[in-house]
């Protein structure tokens, strides 16, 4: 055949009417092979055969009569089903075949010149096909409904059958606009799903690209089927189906792309419809919004950290659906399109303008599309501005300056409405790290601003939110060249001082400030405290006016807490306290017999030195000493140290050896502040608050009591609220406070001699209470022999051989015991006790006597009565092996004072 | 009235250990020094609210400070002493350590080029006002045009009021001469008791310098200073004008920028507006004729009253300033409240409230539009920032510079500490250079290095209308009014 239709002649031929018959016979038996068989190979023969065929019929007459059965069987290959499929040549080859099919008949070159009416001449011809008119219109929308098939067969995977089928669309948009009107669009979308199959590498695209700048009908084509995308955007977007959606988004995107060098007018519209489109996605997920917002974590669980992942891209942000992510995801994709193309600065700078809108949803909308459509300019167009003079402003720069002010309005709102969408804040983060990507270093002046809010959502109970911040302030720490945001906290916490310092002196109640103002002390350590000292004052006005609400108040005092856990680090007040510890408080009432020979000794030496003093101020004349009377002690002191290893603060008298301790640092000033204000709210109703307290007192005593001249008159100020405390209904209040009680003892000594004196009806009350729980059967104030052991079980560790069967006791009880244990051990070692007193501790500490801090301690105060409250017990011999094991571990250890005494076991 | 949310502060300005008694800002608003208790003074970037120089200019109590010229600030200690010190950060490091924080031994700071001794028994802040201010203000305000004939601009003189050795005189010495010019007469007809408040002030119209005078006993008086004091022997100042509007001590007063009106505050709840008189003109006309003579203390001055007085009904306001355009007056108080008044019609406009302390000082920053801003950049700033850029640079090892242009600096330096005309002349010089001009394009002036956004943020704060308050508790507050 194909050699036939070499010549004319043979073209003739095989369309003389003699041959017709054969023609189509041929013809049918190739397209029987072609649609029936399922082997490739015949296929593929078959496609070859009807090409030639096809080629060798000259008569455009002959050839439209075959169209119909042609076309028929090449769709039913092209159409793709499970049941056909037939190789990727063949479908390519099919392709080429339609092409040049259509091409032939259906062209508008040669389909103008077509007669209205079928020739009356020709109609008797059964095997001819009179094309005319109406004949075209026919044809036409059959060929319609094929290529509606066909085109799906834009997908394929293989590149040379889109290849195949981009010819035809193209064949039908060059060649056949008017003739095959109706397929156009359809055409036009299936080029722009050719194109946009694989991203931009496609050689599709680039071929379609040169096309297109070359064709200048082609590309009008485009534009209006673009437009009227757009047009469409925001209705398909109101449309339930998804599938629409993601398809007109592709293709704007895409057609967008493809006008890349070719400025487009449609920005306008374009922005109007993106922001309709958008929002229409953004409606959809308000709804639901408030469900993420209900499940709320408790504030103070969230410490805030820093040290995180170091995430330095915003992950995008999650809406409720996943379908509606993928919207965006799709959003995302045109906006990076549209990015690209000039006219995407007008359309960022018309959506800015739409910032200002009634709507949260246009609002956000626009701001979305803005932000990612100038980011997406900075990274597509690295500036050709930035080599260029700049005569006139950029207008880039100038359109993220004016988001970037948008921004800060955002973020630094001064009571944020809560009705505003965290989306806006991340927005706005979003925001502040492009510009500070852009200015580097230079962003460093803005931080003044900037920083707190920054953090202020570090805080946020949104976790998409704190991811946020947390990026941002990642990337502002790498874009202004700090090694990390720690550091970048640190440099720059004058600003967040100041901003937290406004929030809470304006009353601002909102947990982000104190836990913003928690990590900086935690992160900069005690030098942050001297700039502290009215924040301080303002937490406390804060406390005055929300005691009512605990989770508040207890997270400020976490923060008052965090301070002075900060603030005893401070150089000034970590002076270890050993050197001070011998400051003379504690002196002994029983005068022991190293006393008398000490006092002798003293007496001796004085005169003795007073004898030598005359000598010289006779022998010299001199009427008065020389040299200052300090230099003359440390020889005499010496003397009386060495032999016996008492202190010698033992006189009555201990001089005061300091004139004047060093004013006292800043630091210093803001705990004791913190301390004396807490007088105020150890009387709070809740329980928890009333121990954070006395924790935090825990912690800044030892810090107070190296400046004495303060230390005292906070005692002062704090006992009286202090006392009442050992009443309270909470056992681990009562604990804390013995403990605090404990260290004013280590810490004061003697100056609470009183103060113990006079509390010492609530001590006793303590003690009742520790044992009232399982001893309602003797309530008298002797141990019954049951408590006693258990206690002793408890609280020592080294007896537990001595088995007992152990008594249940309540923890709570065990708390106070424990505390009142070492309350008692700490008065008696610090504090001068009268005899009676004394006595009285005995009897409490009965059960525990044993214990070798608790023997050392009460040791310290009175040994001899120690002793004789032991060898009693062991007398009384109700213990048996118990009470002789523990003397005897006793005994070993008191002679220490007493080197001749000897003690039998009984 | 609506009521409006209260104001916030912008900014704290936490650093000084102790009360703050004294704050200027200076630069055109882009620096505030503020002085304290204890003799430090701090010189804090008003852009991102930090120091860029701190030092102990005094042993005392801060009493007053002031800016001469560009670089020259003017501190007034209790400790006897008026000092001006050169500090131009562009050209040097300073310490920046606050006095709150833990201290460093050793400490750069700003260069001492005068010290007065004074007397500062009573707590009065001394005044300066330029000899020759005129044709400066001209030059300030004409801008560029005008710039190349300033060359009154080595001519500027000043003049320093402070209390005398008896403590119900007032003093005026020039600067840098530190001669003494002139002394107020004793006010004959009224007991004044010590000088509280003093202030120089220009009477534009007649252009006569005039001292202001708030004494102990509620009084103030206004003073016509002879001939500017531009005579060379030390002249006796002419009383124009006495009141007595208060029954407490003068605390503060400031004069509206005219000169033909001026504002008092006291210990007690009153703050009281004064017009000034039209000053007599100088006898130095007739100084050959037997007139002047006549009258060696002026027409005989009796108490008037003021011409306005509004009860506040808070005692106390320690500190009173009017803002630059006249407009609107500010005052500190005990009552830890900062308030601004209508200058024309006495009304409470604002009351700022943050501290928790007395407030001790209140500045307004100087009104300037965004011309005044753009003029102002002439040779000097822009070699200033030039410097600063090579500075940056030499610090971080950036780039070596050729030794032809470090010389040229320094040389540059030297002129400029000594001599601006002689600077100008050798910067053009310098700049014919082709190497050098293009060296500093690269680096300062034209170039975009500074430029960008350092630069907008500086005339961002230039134009912006500040109010600084100092109080009790250390802190300066920053506020943004009006």
């Amino acid at each position: 055949m194909t050699e036939t239709s070499r010549t004319s002649q043979g073209r003739q031929a095989v369309t003389a009417t003699a041959n017709i018959p054969a023609l189509g016979e041929a013809m049918l038996v190739v397209l029987d092979s072609l649609t029936d068989t399922n082997a490739n190979n015949v296929k593929r023969q078959a496609v070859s055969a009807l090409d030639g065929i096809l080629a060798a019929i000259n008569d455009d007459d002959a050839l439209a009569s075959f169209l119909p059965r042609v076309v028929s069987s090449l769709t039913k290959i092209l159409t793709p089903s499970s049941s056909n499929r037939p190789s990727f040549r063949v479908v390519e080859q099919a392709l080429g075949i339609l092409t040049s099919l259509i091409t032939r008949l259906l062209s508008d070159g040669k389909t103008k010149d077509l007669p209205d009416k079928a020739s009356l001449g020709q109609s008797g011809d059964s095997t001819k096909v009179s094309r005319s008119t109406s004949w075209l219109q026919a044809t036409a929308s059959q060929i319609k409904i094929a290529l509606a098939n066909v085109f799906k067969l834009r997908d394929h995977d293989k590149p040379e059958v889109r290849q195949a089928l981009l010819s035809l669309c193209l064949c039908i948009l060059q060649d056949c606009r008017t003739s095959l009107s109706p397929c156009t669009s359809m055409a036009t979308e299936t080029i722009i799903g050719l194109a946009g199959h694989q991203g931009s590498s496609d050689s599709i695209e680039a071929q379609l690209k040169a096309i297109l700048s070359a064709n200048q009908n082609l590309s009008d084509v485009l534009r209006e089927s673009l437009h009227g995308w757009i047009v469409a955007l925001p209705r398909v977007m109101q449309s339930r189906d998804d599938r629409s959606r993601h398809r007109i988004i592709h293709q704007i995107s895409v057609s967008l792309r493809l006008f890349e060098e070719d400025p487009t007018i449609l920005d306008e519209r374009l922005a109007d419809s993106l922001r309709d489109g958008l929002s229409a996605v953004f409606a959809d997920a308000n709804g639901l919004e408030e469900l993420d917002k209900s499940t709320p974590n408790a504030i103070t669980d969230r410490a805030l950290t820093l040290t995180s992942t170091k995430s330095s891209t915003f992950s995008p942000i999650a809406l409720q659906f996943k379908g509606q992510d993928h919207m965006m995801a799709e959003f995302r994709v045109l906006v990076r399109e549209l990015a690209r193309s000039n006219s995407a600065l007008t359309v960022a700078e018309a959506l800015t303008g739409s910032m200002g809108s009634r709507f949260v949803e246009t609002r956000l909308a626009s701001f979305w599309l803005s932000v990612n459509l100038v980011r997406d300019i900075t990274v597509t167009n690295p500036s050709v501005d930035d080599f260029m003079d700049r005569g006139m402003p950029n207008p880039r720069e100038e359109l993220l300056d004016d988001l970037y002010s948008h921004s800060l309005e955002l973020l630094n709102q001064r009571e944020p409405v809560a009705d505003t969408p965290w989306y806006f804040f991340a927005l706005a983060l979003e925001t502040v790290a492009l510009q500070a990507k852009r200015y580097r270093t230079d962003f460093r002046g803005e931080l003044s601003e900037v920083l707190y809010p920054v953090l202020h959502h570090l805080g946020s109970s949104n976790t998409a939110l704190r991811a946020h911040a947390l990026t941002c302030l990642n990337i502002i720490a790498e874009a202004s060249e700090y090694p990390d945001a720690g550091e970048l906290v640190v440099a720059n916490v004058d600003y967040i001082v100041n901003a937290v310092g406004l929030k809470l002196a304006y009353g601002d109640v909102s947990p982000q400030a104190p836990q913003v103002l928690l990590m900086m002390m935690r992160l900069c350590g005690p030098t942050l405290l001297p700039y502290l000292d009215d924040l301080v004052d303002s937490i406390f006005d804060s406390l005055e006016r929300y005691h009512g609400y605990p989770k508040l108040a207890e997270l400020l005092f976490s923060v008052l807490k965090g301070m002075t856990e900060e603030g005893v680090k401070a150089p000034q007040l970590a002076l270890t306290a050993d050197g001070e510890e011998k400051h003379g408080h504690h002196q002994k009432k029983a005068v022991t017999m190293n006393d008398v020979i000490e006092a002798l000794k003293k007496i001796d030496a004085d005169t003795r030195k007073r004898d030598e003093e005359d000598k010289e101020q006779h022998a010299s004349g001199e009427p008065f000493p020389q040299h200052p009377w300090a230099d003359e002690k440390p020889p005499s002191n010496g003397a009386q140290n060495d032999p016996v290893n008492e202190e010698e603060d033992d006189h009555p008298p201990a001089p005061p050896t300091e004139e004047s301790p060093p004013p006292a640092p800043r630091t210093f000033t803001i705990l004791l502040k913190i301390s004396s204000l807490t007088q105020h709210y150890l009387t709070t109703a809740s329980p928890h608050l009333r121990n954070s307290l006395l924790s935090l007192l825990r912690t800044t005593i030892p810090a107070l009591a190296q400046h004495e001249n303060s230390f005292l008159p906070l005692i002062h100020t704090l006992w009286p609220v202090l006392l009442p405390r050992l009443q309270d209904p909470e056992a681990y209040v009562v604990s804390s406070a013995l403990t605090i009680i404990t260290l004013l003892c280590e810490h004061a000594g003697d100056f609470m001699r009183t103060r113990i004196e006079d509390a010492w009806h609530s001590i006793t009350r303590v003690y009742t209470r520790t044992k009232q729980p399982d001893n309602t059967a003797s309530p008298s104030l002797h141990m019954s022999a049951a408590l006693e052991t258990s206690m002793a079980k408890l609280s020592t560790t080294s007896t537990t051989d001595l088995n007992r069967p152990e008594l249940y006791i309540d923890a709570p009880t065990r708390m106070i015991w424990t505390s009142l244990v070492a309350c008692l051990c700490s008065i008696a070692r610090h504090v001068t006790l009268r005899d009676d007193r004394f006595e009285h501790v005995l009897d409490m500490l009965d059960p525990v006597l044993a214990r070798a801090d608790v023997s050392e301690a009460l040791a310290h105060a009175n040994a001899d009565a120690l002793w004789l409250r032991l060898y009693k017990r062991s007398k009384r011999g109700d213990g048996g092996g118990k009470a002789v094991g523990s003397d005897g571990f006793f005994v070993g250890r008191v002679p220490g004072g007493k080197p001749g005494w000897r003690f039998v076991c009984v | 009235m609506a009521t409006r949310p209260p104001a916030w502060p912008t900014s704290i300005l936490r650093g000084h250990a102790s009360q703050v008694h004294s704050v200027q800002f200076v630069c055109q608003n882009t620096r505030l020094l503020t002085g304290d208790a204890d003799g430090w003074v701090v010189f804090w970037k008003v852009e991102n609210k930090r120091p860029l120089a701190v030092w102990k200019a005094h042993e005392g109590p801060i009493l007053g400070l002031a800016e001469w010229g560009p670089t020259r600030y003017i501190t007034h200690g209790r400790d006897n002493a008026l000092r001006v010190w050169r500090l131009d950060e562009s050209f040097q490091r300073y310490s920046i350590t606050l006095p709150a924080e833990p201290g460093e031994e050793y400490r750069t700071i700003p260069c001492l080029l005068h010290s007065l001794p004074v007397n500062t028994l009573n707590f009065c802040s001394f005044s300066m006002c330029y000899q020759h201010a005129q044709q400066r203000a001209q030059a300030d305000r004409k801008g560029k045009a005008n710039m190349s004939t300033t060359s009154v601009l080595s001519r500027d003189s000043i003049l320093v009021a402070v209390p005398a050795t008896d403590d119900k005189f007032v003093d005026v010495y020039q600067l840098p001469g530190e001669s003494l010019k002139a002394r107020t007469p004793r006010v004959q007809s009224v007991v004044t008791g010590m000088v509280m408040a003093v202030k120089l002030v220009r009477h534009q119209a007649s252009q006569i310098i005039l001292l202001l005078v708030g004494y102990e006993a509620g009084i103030t008086a206004v003073f016509k200073l002879p001939r500017n004091c531009t005579g060379l022997a030390m002249e006796t100042a002419q009383l124009m004008y006495l009141s007595n509007p208060h029954s407490q001590p003068v605390l503060s007063l400031d004069v509206s920028p005219e000169g033909d009106f001026y504002f008092t505050s006291s210990a007690d709840a009153i703050v009281a507006m004064h017009h000034i008189p039209q000053p007599p003109p100088d006898h130095d006309e007739a100084y050959g004729s037997s007139e002047a003579p006549v009258f060696p203390f002026g027409p005989l001055v009796t108490l008037q009253a003021p011409h306005k007085t509004l009860d506040t009904k808070h005692a106390g306001q320690q500190s009173l300033r009017v803002r630059s355009d006249g407009r609107l007056l500010i005052t500190g108080g005990w009552d830890t409240r900062i308030r601004i008044y209508s200058t024309r019609t006495l009304k409470e406009v604002a009351m700022l409230k943050w501290h928790k302390e007395g407030v001790y000082a209140v500045d307004f920053s100087t009104i300037l539009t965004a011309e005044d801003v753009e003029v102002n950049e002439d040779e000097k700033t822009r070699f200033g920032k030039a410097c600063q850029e090579i500075n940056r640079r030499l610090a971080n090892k950036e780039e070596e510079l050729p030794s032809y242009v470090l010389r040229t600096l320094e040389i540059l330096n030297q002129k400029l500490s000594e001599d601006e005309e002689a600077f100008k002349i050798m910067l053009r010089q310098a700049e014919e250079a082709y190497a050098f001009r293009v060296f500093m394009d690269r680096m300062g002036g034209r170039s975009r290095l500074l430029e960008a956004p350092d630069r907008q943020r500086e005339e961002k704060t230039m134009v912006k209308h500040w109010v600084a308050a100092g109080a009790k508790d250390g802190k300066v507050s920053l506020w943004e009014v009006f």
